[in-house]
């Protein structure tokens, strides 16, 4: 088993490889739907606490499947990292496969095209690993439970870990930050 | 002299500002990466570098004293084996690492003008980049503003470790205003790149 911080970095780049291949203009669409997605994740199924209102409701309705998912902790954060991850894949998915997203034109040629072409996909990159790093931490890497995760993290993966954005924005500028983030992503899209 | 901290930020904030603007966004935009990878090398490098650099220099001072054309070398090693390491001392690995921290800064200034190398006209210190547009200028002194922030949150806490020194800097305020504003330099650098970016990106299919 990897390391999580190898895997983190790993999968940095492997988007950064699509950022290249596709083009910044594609991704910069790609961008809009993950800041989306991070949005829902972390203002409504978290801070309005919508997960803990379903999983109660499936509790009180069918009390063998979902108790122990309501009540135990670990599965409790297991359930909410794995739902977390489908909402990011989802998004990501529909991003990729339509074209309303994707800003019109040309993308930048040259030596600029493929250094905004990569940095815009280890962008995408690190929006999408680093808010499913952030969930894992978050409820304690549930994925133990599947013999997963190790510990200690790594003085790097601490470090790595400090970076991620949901750790480094305040969790009260949080909504703000991005819901005018995806503001401006859609101004820009209109404007072109 | 006492300084507050807010003159000393907005010191910082004019100087690297003002460099940005005259530089463009283009080159502010590579000093910014070299400037991150200078930092990166001396946060997870720097014993690596240190360890390096004292080899070097023992085979330096092999070669100076004439190790590597003397008929018996093996004779000479000895002695500078047991030379003291040059970068021993935490006094010593913190001006190593501030040298190789500004080395790296100028060469990533360097690296951008030399990169996108065009006519530009010279006002004393100062390099100016005729024909560049508004955005472009403007954008440059976005990036300018978060490289003296880079710069300083580098510098600051490993040169004043205490909260103040004896001319009275308030490297403490500074320091905690620095550390607080991450996520708003994250952001500006990205919306910097955006704009700069799909200004770059032709409108034609």
């Amino acid at each position: 088993m990897q390391p999580i911080e190898v895997s983190w970095i790993v999968l940095i780049f492997i988007f950064g490889a699509i950022g290249l291949v596709r083009g910044f203009l594609k991704e910069l669409g790609v961008t809009t739907s993950i800041c989306v997605a991070m949005y829902v994740i972390s203002q409504w199924l978290e801070k309005r606490e919508i997960t803990d209102m379903a999983l109660g409701k499936a509790a009180e309705v069918a009390p063998g499947t979902f108790r122990a998912l309501a009540t135990d902790d670990l599965r409790n954060g297991l359930f909410r990292c794995l739902l977390y991850v489908l909402i990011m894949v989802f998004m990501v998915f529909i991003s990729y496969h339509g074209e309303t997203l994707t800003f019109g034109g040309t993308p930048p040629k040259g030596s600029t095209g493929v250094f905004f072409n990569l940095m815009i996909g280890l962008l995408n990159g690190y929006l999408v690993v680093g808010t499913i790093w952030y969930y894992l931490d978050k409820y304690n890497y549930p994925t133990r439970l599947w013999g997963l995760f190790q510990e200690p993290l790594s003085p790097l993966a601490q470090f790595l870990r400090s970076l991620l954005l949901f750790n480094v924005i305040p969790a009260s500028f949080q909504e703000p930050v991005l819901l005018l983030f995806i503001f401006f992503l859609v101004t820009m899209r209109v404007i072109r | 002299m006492t300084l507050t901290d807010i003159q000393l930020l907005l010191a910082i904030g004019v100087v690297f500002g003002l460099i940005g603007f005259l530089r463009g966004v283009a080159r502010e935009i590579i000093t910014t990466m070299g400037i991150i990878i200078a930092y990166g090398c001396l946060r997870w490098g720097e014993a690596f570098l240190v360890r390096w650099t004292n080899k070097f220099h023992k085979v330096f001072v092999f070669a100076a004293k004439g190790g590597l054309a003397a008929d018996d070398p093996t004779a000479l090693w000895p002695q500078v084996a047991n030379l003291p390491p040059l970068i021993e001392t935490d006094a010593e690995k913190l001006t190593f690492k501030l040298i190789v921290f500004v080395v790296l800064v100028i060469w990533a200034y360097a690296l951008g003008s030399r990169v996108l190398s065009s006519r530009k006209d010279t006002v004393g210190l100062l390099a100016i980049y005729p024909g560049l547009s508004l955005l472009s200028r403007c954008l440059g002194l976005g990036t300018g503003l978060i490289e003296g922030w880079l710069i300083t949150y580098f510098v600051l806490p490993e040169v004043f470790p205490k909260r103040e020194t004896v001319i009275r800097l308030p490297t403490g305020p500074v320091a905690g205003f620095l550390g607080q504003n991450v996520a708003l330099v994250i952001v500006g650098f990205v919306i910097v790149l955006i704009v700069y970016g799909l200004r770059s990106a032709s409108l034609k299919k």
